[in-house]
């Protein structure tokens, strides 16, 4: 038998062939790590999605951010997390996830959603007179939504979430070293007003960040989120015994002193 | 036209080729990531009632009613899609319990950095708020289901309209390129249906888009 020997023709096309594939192929790579794709990682890099932040054993808040990676807050949530949440009375208000509040005019299930401009005019309409710049558009409150209860007796609760705008380059102003406190990031201002259900609101921020002010000359209850500067929910309470009127005004990642300014401009 | 020529030739072409398409493909350094979210309902198959505000007295809105018996579990459950992929948003069970229950899961993209918004669980509690989940997205979408809380039994003090237990699930967005709720196939206020396969792709309650 003779040995198989290559046509020498198909031989040089072959060869030809292999050599522009892996010409083409160097090229393709050399091209893309040129253009940076390697070097590129717009996402975080954390856990996988079946990871859940635990947190540590500890309850005391780590000091205070002075950096901000992707994945950032979550010590300081896990933290605060693992702080007790028992019901208290603040400055006469009970707060907590314990507190029920009364049911002031809603008896047996007379409660129904109602148009929230049926409100308009009755006790419990909300008129705030500051809101921070990335909760305005054009001058005017941004992202408004509304709901409204009516019980047997009248309107028996209003609330409004005015959104909060982010910032389109929150990514690149951090990796330019700027703080995330500095930096418009999003979020919502709630702000809920009852009548007839007492001194309390149902809460569940951790115990050791509430604490007792007065606001507009009426009794308040302010539990600040988990980090001053705004990370986390914050809470306002205030209780008007004159108009039987509680105001909740709960806000996601807004600082205490912007908080307690909503606070102070209700009407 | 001699061999050598030939093989010059075709090697010439063949690098141009393959830098062009090379370029093409790659991503420029300021890239951006592309996100869209499918939130599921939470809760079992059947629908008490299609997207509403309040069902007892049919308001047009943006909630869907989700009947409980027997199991009250609810579960965060979503499809992601994330070019390039990774691991490109965050979710914290809240409960944010005011005049109703409820539990939200507040979202965050890039992870702890802008607020997309929030899935919110009305008439539903929570006993492990605070916790976080990080959510992966793929090219070709990843699903991902998690225990986030239960329906309630009762509300509290009669303030909140309720008259038995189910879950009430809407969504809230900021900061999005778009939203939208799946009105294809979820009806209209007080419509209602059995879903067995709410997990499935389309089979999402809400959506969004974003860049970041």
């Amino acid at each position: 038998m003779k040995p198989w020997r290559p046509n020498s023709r198909l031989a040089a096309v072959a060869t030809l062939a292999l050599g522009a594939t892996a010409v083409a192929a160097g090229s393709f790579f050399a091209a893309r790590w040129s253009a940076g794709s390697e070097s590129v990682t717009a996402g975080p890099q954390l856990e996988p999605a079946a990871t859940v932040t635990t947190g540590g054993a500890s309850a005391a808040l780590p000091a205070e951010p002075t950096s901000f990676p992707p994945g950032w807050a979550g010590p300081y949530q896990d933290a605060d997390r693992l702080k007790p949440r028992y019901g208290q009375v603040i400055n006469g208000i009970a707060v907590g996830g314990t507190v029920v509040p009364d049911n002031g005019f809603c008896t047996g299930r007379s409660a129904r959603w109602i148009d929230p401009e049926r409100a308009r005019g009755t006790p419990v309409w909300i008129e705030p007179g500051y809101l921070p710049a990335d909760a305005l558009e054009g001058g005017v409150p941004r992202h408004v939504e509304a709901q409204a209860v009516e019980c047997s007796a009248g309107v028996a609760w209003l609330e409004v979430t005015y959104g909060r705008s982010a910032a389109p380059d929150v990514t690149e102003r951090l990796a330019r070293g700027e703080s995330w406190f500095d930096i418009p990031t999003g979020g919502f201002i709630r702000i809920l007003r009852t009548q007839g259900s007492g001194p309390a609101a149902h809460s569940a921020l951790a115990a050791d960040r509430w604490y007792e002010a007065t606001i507009n000359g009426l009794p308040a209850a302010v539990g600040r989120p988990i980090l001053d500067r705004g990370l986390g929910d914050g809470m306002v309470v205030m209780w008007d015994a004159e108009h039987n009127l509680t105001t909740v005004i709960l806000a996601l990642n807004l600082s205490t002193a912007e908080l307690l300014k909503v606070a102070e401009g209700l009407k | 036209m001699t061999g050598r020529r030939l093989a010059l030739t075709v090697f010439a072409a063949a690098a141009m080729v393959g830098a062009v398409a090379g370029l093409l493909t790659a991503r420029p350094a300021d890239a951006t990531t592309a996100a869209s979210l499918a939130v599921h309902p939470g809760a079992a198959t059947y629908l008490n009632c299609g997207w509403h505000g309040e069902c007892l007295t049919p308001t047009s809105g943006v909630a869907l009613d989700w009947r409980k018996t027997g199991d009250k579990s609810i579960y965060w459950r979503s499809w992601a899609y994330a070019i390039p992929e990774g691991s490109y948003a965050k979710g914290v069970i809240v409960n944010r319990s005011a005049t109703c229950t409820e539990t939200d899961v507040d979202i965050s993209s890039p992870v702890d950095y802008t607020y997309r918004g929030s899935e919110m669980y009305v008439h539903a509690a929570t006993e492990i708020s605070g916790v976080a989940f990080v959510l992966t997205g793929t090219t070709w979408g990843t699903w991902f289901a998690r225990y986030i809380g239960y329906t309630v039994g009762s509300e509290g003090n009669g303030q909140c309209p309720w008259t038995a237990e189910h879950l009430h699930q809407r969504a809230y967005w900021e900061n999005v390129s778009s939203q939208s709720r799946n009105t294809s196939l979820y009806p209209s206020a007080i419509n209602s249906g059995t879903y067995s396969d709410i997990t499935s792709q389309g089979k999402q309650q809400d959506y969004a888009t974003w860049t970041y």
